[in-house]
């Protein structure tokens, strides 16, 4: 599935963002978009995903097509780390989110509400959500911030175990994270 | 509590008119005799399944019409001029209206029923419009079934006012039902024991009665709010 952003223009507060920004994105690629803090990288995450719109342009993409790890981890607090995972999946297949979540974290910790968690422990599980959740697009905003580099690295390998023919966006600020998920770079100016 | 005790015994004999300001010796003797009574029990429960009965329907209809609301806005403004009209009329307006439409007997539930209901759906309505746009938007990013919004993102939300409102909705369940039974005159009630009392300045009698029913309502109000607490740990470990 091709995802294109034609001649896009957004502004926020008469703060132009994005200014007649285009890029094509082709089915099983792996791009990371990389700029400055403030530089556009989440709207176009969002411009994706549907939550907001161009001023100008088009962006041919199909939201229901994509699984999204947020900026902020978005988990429902109270639940399980499995009970997010399990969330996400049509029928609730407790064994498949096991199987991811036991990548991620310690055995003990999968069946403990997530508002006990450290901030690195809920971006794994905001990552494995978005691993469970099956669709062809992957999209992984900041997907390593609050991680160690140790972990970094686990969490990459199971990204790229699990995101095999996937066409995989990732918005990062750093170098080391596109290449440790075999990213194509683009410069955001 | 031993100081206000020990003021209220000072200022009954200060006073010294008991129709006027009973002393807690005499409230105590009271209570120990209304508890020894298995007509005290019959008359407490009659209250209670009343009262307790026009909060359930209360709650019940304030959660399906704060959820109804809370989703589609035309409800809301349909339920509007409904909900503030039984808002801020007074409770005794109401209660004499009843009077003229519905039968004695289920007068301290109806009232009840009246006084829960917009408690319950004004803070099911806030939790769900108070909702994180953000978790919103990740309901709808991964495509969440109206059930699993309910329980994920909606439940957390409303969470803490439900809480809330149950404390308050009780209390005044209580309050507002007993008052019902007292212009209703409906016998066997606490409420008509207490007219008896006013009328026969029996004082001592109307606090003791007064004491029971607080009681009963408070320890109601524990234990519904621990059902309800214990309901949603259970629904957080789906």
């Amino acid at each position: 599935m091709m995802i294109e952003f034609k001649n896009i223009f957004k502004s926020f507060d008469d703060k132009t963002v994005l200014e007649n920004f285009s890029l094509k994105i082709a089915p099983g690629e792996r791009v990371c978009i990389m700029g400055p803090s403030g530089g556009g990288k989440t709207t176009l995450g969002n411009l994706l995903l549907g939550t907001i719109s161009p001023d100008f342009g088009e962006v041919i993409c199909d939201s229901g097509a994509i699984s999204p790890v947020f900026q902020e981890d978005r988990l429902c607090e109270d639940f399980s780390a499995l009970s997010n995972l399990r969330m996400v999946l049509p029928d609730r297949n407790a064994q498949k989110a096991r199987d991811i979540l036991l990548r991620l974290l310690n055995p003990e910790d999968i069946n403990k509400p997530v508002k006990t968690f450290s901030g690195g422990m809920k971006r794994r599980v905001a990552i494995g959500r978005a691993l469970c959740y099956d669709k062809p697009i992957l999209l992984l905003d900041e997907p390593f911030s609050g991680l160690d580099s140790y972990t970094k690295q686990s969490v990459a390998d199971v990204i790229n175990e699990y995101s095999k023919d996937k066409t995989v966006i990732i918005i990062s600020h750093d170098k080391k994270e596109a290449e440790m998920l075999g990213a194509k770079i683009i410069e955001l100016k | 509590m031993a100081v206000a005790l020990l003021l209220w015994q000072v200022a009954a004999i200060w006073v010294d008119m008991r129709y006027l300001l009973a002393a807690p010796s005499d409230v105590l003797s009271v209570l120990s005799r209304l508890l020894s009574s298995g007509e005290t029990v019959k008359i407490l429960w009659t209250s209670f399944s009343g009262i307790t009965l026009g909060f359930l329907y209360g709650l019940i209809a304030g959660v399906v019409l704060g959820i109804l609301a809370g989703r589609f806005s035309a409800v809301e403004i349909f339920l509007w001029p409904y909900m503030i009209t039984i808002k801020s009329v007074p409770v005794a307006s109401f209660i004499v209206l009843a009077l003229i439409w519905i039968k004695t007997t289920v007068l301290s539930t109806f009232i009840a029923f009246l006084i829960v209901l917009p408690i319950i759906y004004n803070n099911i309505l806030g939790g769900i419009q108070g909702a994180d746009r953000k978790m919103t938007e990740m309901a709808n990013a991964f495509s969440l079934s109206l059930p699993r919004k309910l329980l994920y993102v909606w439940t957390p939300a409303v969470k803490p006012f439900l809480l809330s409102a149950v404390h308050s909705a009780i209390g005044l369940a209580f309050k507002s039902g007993v008052a019902a039974e007292v212009i209703a005159l409906k016998s066997g009630t606490v409420g008509d024991m207490l007219h008896d009392a006013r009328l026969y300045l029996e004082t001592a009698d109307l606090f003791a009665w007064t004491i029971l029913i607080v009681v009963l309502s408070a320890v109601f109000e524990r234990i519904f709010s621990g059902i309800l607490r214990a309901s949603f740990a259970g629904l957080e470990k789906l």
